[in-house]
């Protein structure tokens, strides 16, 4: 008996030692992200603390947090208010746990909001309507790019200003196409684009394509063909069309022979595995993704080049990434601080920023048409296709029951792509599914 | 706290009883009920967190399944539509039979292959000792890790079960993207985890077999098989009742592998998955609720038909 | 016993390096990626040794998160749990040992039943409870739900049953309170389950996902197993590398126990599943 209460006694004791021990060992290292984030500003009164949320991570984590970071150095102590960046993983996790937070009473001050997400918590009144700080501060909302600018109302007032915002591009390894003899232009019709493809595969044993079942690049494909995944009104879909079909067989077909590599979306991140070992000639991601794909090409040693996606019967891209929102939760200080750090982070030298930091477009016309966009344009032409994009561009779905339909239809595309279902029936069920889900 | 709220309660209706009552009187009779409360306020603690964490959240469950709610918006009551939407919905069937694939494949295996391992392992050698350490170990192991670890090895392309399917001339596996396959992968993973713990619960089981046992089957010219099935297997009956009706609602609850290794798609969707997804991603707190209503149905079934039918049979020493 | 047969001898080496191998490799693996580089992980055929360890990795999956927060929360939870447990089930255990009382078989039936039902189906009224109480993104959302474990009492009444009723009416002869009984009787013989008991809590929350994952919305409570999952949260491609060397740091510890602890962790299990 005694020697095993011993011997429990010992095993907890090293058990607690030793997670004591991690705790030394991590004390010792730095939190560099941590610590510049929660540093309090050294302002005179006590200052107004404000949290803010945002997705991802890499360069557009160094971007939020160097932005914040940048306020709490500046207008922050003028104003004595303190921000605290957050991350929250990605922009699913961010809506996710935005609305628990809601109920739970501890939302942050400001978010970052995808912009497929704004209908849902502008109508529950969980985010509040800018206008009437929009009107305080004199804040032209014209500066802000039109196609930008379709998400963010609902009920005619404004919810949300443009903040990381992009338009789905194609990306394309020029080295790669050049071994196979490809003009580095890339393919402008989706005829090319087939053409391009299969040359690739054929010439060099690479995938000539690389595409994961993803809603946002689908919602262009639908575009491009002159149709949309949700009809108008947002109560119907068309992905029972001869438009998805044509689309869904267009890579069924590539993926067959092996030019494309199609993937499932539990395994997007094996597409940028096949950019980094040179594994495929094109692929489809956002603008926002170009500093860091950039990157990799020079870390790899290959080319890399930008360019319109190919169109079908009309160019046409839905935008996407996130406004900046401010919640309906806190005191009215807190609230006015929101707005304050929403105005300076939108504002046209940090849409600039932000632009250079991350490849996100220009949200601001004056932005856009700056010196240092244009010295950037001209330095690194791969940044403007998105920007140039953007005059074909229209806003994404906003009904709440969306994020649940999305799934439903990146479900039927792995089914089809992947696991060679039948298309017909996949897609008659899928439009019945999303149909009843819309009108719900 | 309660204790004593409850004496000062009693003592004064106590007071009450006899005017002329004498102090030794009034102290006896207070001693009588503070003895009759006591074991009470021993059991109030454990009694109040289950009533609020376990009791109460069922029935307000069972309330929110007749509910249409998003958090957000007032709750509406809408009687049984929750239900009806998910017993015409072909994905919940999808989910159910999943679940019992995840379930059974988990259960069924382990228990076998934990068995044949305890057989092999039974002998105090140094060497089974070794082998009793490692394949426990993973036990112990946070099951987000080992998520992690097998997603790594089961990746289609760069992953070590491939390499070595490849070595070995076979053809390979899309572990976690075929639908044919990835709950049983995710079976695997469960299996890896908890065939250890099965294992060194049937050697201490077996080794709690009273020996003369065996030599009065020895005495019968008893063969090994016979002497197992005979004799090892219904002394150890209990433990198996308890491993299984264990490994069944372990197998029920499963959630890191399927968060992490498959999100739920390809047909890896559980019961408790499927609850989380319309709980906390599409926010539809009614549906929600009702997959978990339907949850609990379920496990009571299994814990009762467990108790009164299987339990009746286990061999009790 | 019979192995004077040298191929049973070889057969039996065999199975024993065939069931090493399979519950070796896992964590081989696990160590060998976490000083790989990402280079070295995307490499096919993949490399099983590595000649110059990047043990930068460890450094960067510490500053990727909040590490010592998320380790420190993990101890606080970890060790709460236990203390409530501790509060809450020695005196019920005592009770259900030691005194018949009405309604006893009513009360130890709901609190066996409990052990029926997983924290994965009622998360949701449970974080609606906290959320009204505000006390999301608290350790309380985190321990109150653990404070009790109808597994801990029923183990711990076994054992109270076992001692010896002499000891006790001898302890009331001498007036001895119920506390002073409980305390100075019960618990010095109960030790060996006490600690076990506690051993198993400390396992159980310190590998916790789900409770976490579904209580907090922000970092300052957060655990690391959470941590960890975050580490693969890149906008495209999980980093094993990173992953990896995330997770070492996560099973480190319990691995490390269990290495100078094993057979007593193992008996601590096996006394459980025994019952």
């Amino acid at each position: 008996m005694n020697s095993k209460v011993k011997r429990s006694m010992k095993a907890l004791l090293i058990v607690a030692i030793l997670a004591l021990s991690i705790t030394g060992c991590a004390n010792a290292s730095s939190l560099t992200a941590n610590a510049n984030s929660s540093e309090p500003a050294k302002a005179s009164g006590t200052p107004t603390e404000i949290t803010f949320w945002y997705a991802w991570t890499d360069k557009i984590q160094q971007n939020n947090i160097d932005l914040t970071e940048e306020f709490n150095n500046t207008v922050g102590k003028e104003k004595d208010i303190h921000v605290t960046a957050e991350y929250q993983g990605t922009y699913d996790d961010v809506h996710q746990k935005l609305q628990a937070a809601y109920i739970a009473g501890n939302a942050p001050n400001v978010e970052v909001m995808e912009i497929a997400s704004m209908k849902t918590f502008a109508m529950n009144d969980v985010i509040l309507p800018l206008d009437s700080y929009v009107k305080q501060s004199n804040v032209d909302l014209k500066d802000f790019q039109e196609g930008l600018m379709k998400n963010s109302y609902y009920n005619d007032a404004c919810y949300g200003l443009p903040y990381l915002r992009s338009t789905p591009i194609l990306y394309m390894n020029t080295t790669l196409l050049e071994a196979a003899g490809l003009d580095p232009k890339g393919p402008s019709t989706w005829a090319e684009l087939a053409e391009y493809v299969n040359t690739v595969h054929e010439k060099t044993g690479k995938y000539g394509i690389s595409v994961n079942s993803y809603i946002w690049t689908f919602e262009a494909f639908m575009l491009e063909h002159g149709s949309s995944v949700l009809d108008a009104s947002e109560t119907s879909t068309n992905m029972n069309s001869n438009e998805a079909k044509e689309i869904i067989q267009f890579f069924k077909e590539l993926g067959d022979k092996k030019s494309a590599h199609l993937i499932s979306s539990g395994e997007s991140d094996k597409v940028k595995t096949d950019i980094m070992n040179q594994d495929t000639a094109l692929w489809f991601s956002s603008t926002g993704d170009l500093t860091n794909v950039l990157q990799i090409a020079k870390d790899n040693g290959f080319k890399v080049q930008t360019a319109f996606i190919p169109k079908a019967k009309s160019y046409g891209v839905p935008t996407g990434g996130c406004n900046l929102v401010i919640t309906n939760s806190g005191t009215d200080a807190e609230k006015q601080a929101a707005w304050e750090f929403v105005n300076w982070m939108t504002s046209k030298e940090q849409t600039i920023k932000a632009s250079q930091n991350t490849g996100y477009l220009p949200s601001r016309v004056s932005a856009k048409d700056s010196d240092a966009m244009n010295a950037l344009y001209k330095e690194i032409p791969q940044y403007k296709v998105a920007l140039d994009q953007l005059s074909y561009s229209t806003g994404r779905p906003m009904n709440p029951g969306y994020a649940e339909a999305s799934k439903d239809i990146v479900d039927a595309l792995d089914a089809i792509w992947i696991n060679n279902a039948d298309v017909d029936s996949t897609l008659g069920a899928l439009e019945k599914s999303i149909n009843t889900i819309l009108n719900e | 706290m309660i204790k004593k709220y409850a004496v000062s309660n009693h003592s004064q209706v106590g007071a009450h009883f006899d005017d002329k009552a004498s102090i030794s009187f009034n102290m006896d009779l207070l001693k009588h009920i503070g003895k009759v409360v006591f074991p009470y306020g021993l059991i109030a603690p454990s009694m109040m967190i289950f009533l609020i964490f376990m009791i109460y959240p069922i029935l307000y469950m069972i309330y929110l399944s007749f509910q249409k709610w998003n958090m957000l918006s007032d709750k509406v009551f809408i009687g049984v539509q929750n239900y009806d939407k998910l017993f015409v919905d072909p994905d919940f069937y999808q989910v159910m039979i999943t679940t019992v694939k995840f379930m059974v494949g988990t259960v069924s295996v382990s228990v076998v292959l934990a068995l044949l391992l305890a057989l092999y392992l039974n002998q105090n050698t140094a060497i089974n000792r070794f082998l009793q350490g490692v394949i426990f170990a993973p036990y112990i192991v946070s099951l987000v890790s080992i998520a992690f670890i097998f997603m790594w090895m089961m990746d289609s392309d760069l992953g070590l079960l491939n390499y070595i399917l490849n070595l070995l001339h076979l053809p390979t596996v899309r572990w976690l993207e075929d639908p044919k396959v990835a709950i049983y992968a995710l079976v695997l993973v469960n299996i890896w985890k908890g065939v250890g713990y099965y294992t060194i619960i049937f050697i201490s089981a077996f080794q709690s077999i009273p020996p003369y046992l065996y030599e009065a089957a020895k005495l019968d010219k008893s063969n090994r098989y016979r002497t197992f099935f005979k004799i090892t297997l219904p002394m150890i009956s209990p433990t198996l009742f308890f491993i299984t009706l264990t490994g069944i609602i372990g197998g029920l609850k499963v959630f890191e592998t399927i968060n992490i290794m498959t999100m739920g798609s390809n047909n890896t969707n559980t019961l408790v998955y499927s609850l989380y997804q319309y709980g906390f991603s599409f926010h539809k707190i009614g549906y929600a609720s009702a997959i978990g209503v339907v949850l609990m149905v379920i496990i009571g079934t299994v814990t009762f038909f467990y108790f009164n039918t299987l339990s009746k049979r286990v061999h009790y020493r | 016993m019979i192995f004077s047969n040298p191929i049973k001898m070889i057969l039996k080496w065999f199975i024993n390096l065939i069931i090493f191998v399979i519950f070796f490799i896992p964590f081989y693996w696990m160590l060998l990626t976490s000083v790989k580089s990402l280079g070295e992980t995307l490499q096919f055929p993949p490399t099983f040794f590595v000649w110059n360890p990047h043990f930068e990795n460890f450094k960067n999956a510490f500053e990727a998160i909040p590490f010592l927060q998320f380790t420190f929360n993990s101890i606080v939870v970890a060790f709460g749990t236990m203390i409530f447990q501790f509060i809450t089930i020695v005196p019920a255990a005592y009770a259900y040992a030691r005194y018949d009382f009405k309604l006893k078989n009513l009360f130890f039936g709901l609190t066996l039943s409990t052990m029926m039902i997983p924290s994965q189906l009622i998360f949701l009224p449970i974080f609606l409870l906290f959320s009204k109480w505000g006390m999301i993104n608290t350790y309380w959302a985190l321990i109150l739900p653990f404070a009790s474990s109808a597994f801990g009492i029923f183990m711990l009444r076994q054992t109270f049953k076992q001692v010896p009723e002499e000891l006790i009416e001898a302890a009331r002869l001498d007036k001895s309170s119920e506390l002073k009984i409980i305390f100075k009787i019960m618990l010095p013989i109960a030790k060996p389950t006490v600690f076990t008991l506690g051993l198993l809590t400390f396992i159980e929350t310190w590998n916790n996902y789900f409770w976490p994952l579904v209580m907090t919305t922000n970092d300052t409570v957060r655990t690391l197993p959470l941590g960890i999952a975050s580490l693969r949260m890149v906008e495209s491609g999980i980093n094993y590398h990173l992953v990896m060397a995330g997770n070492v740091i996560l099973i480190l510890p319990i691995l490390f126990a269990y290495f100078f602890a094993q057979r007593h962790i193992i008996d601590a299990f096996t006394y459980m599943g025994e019952k």
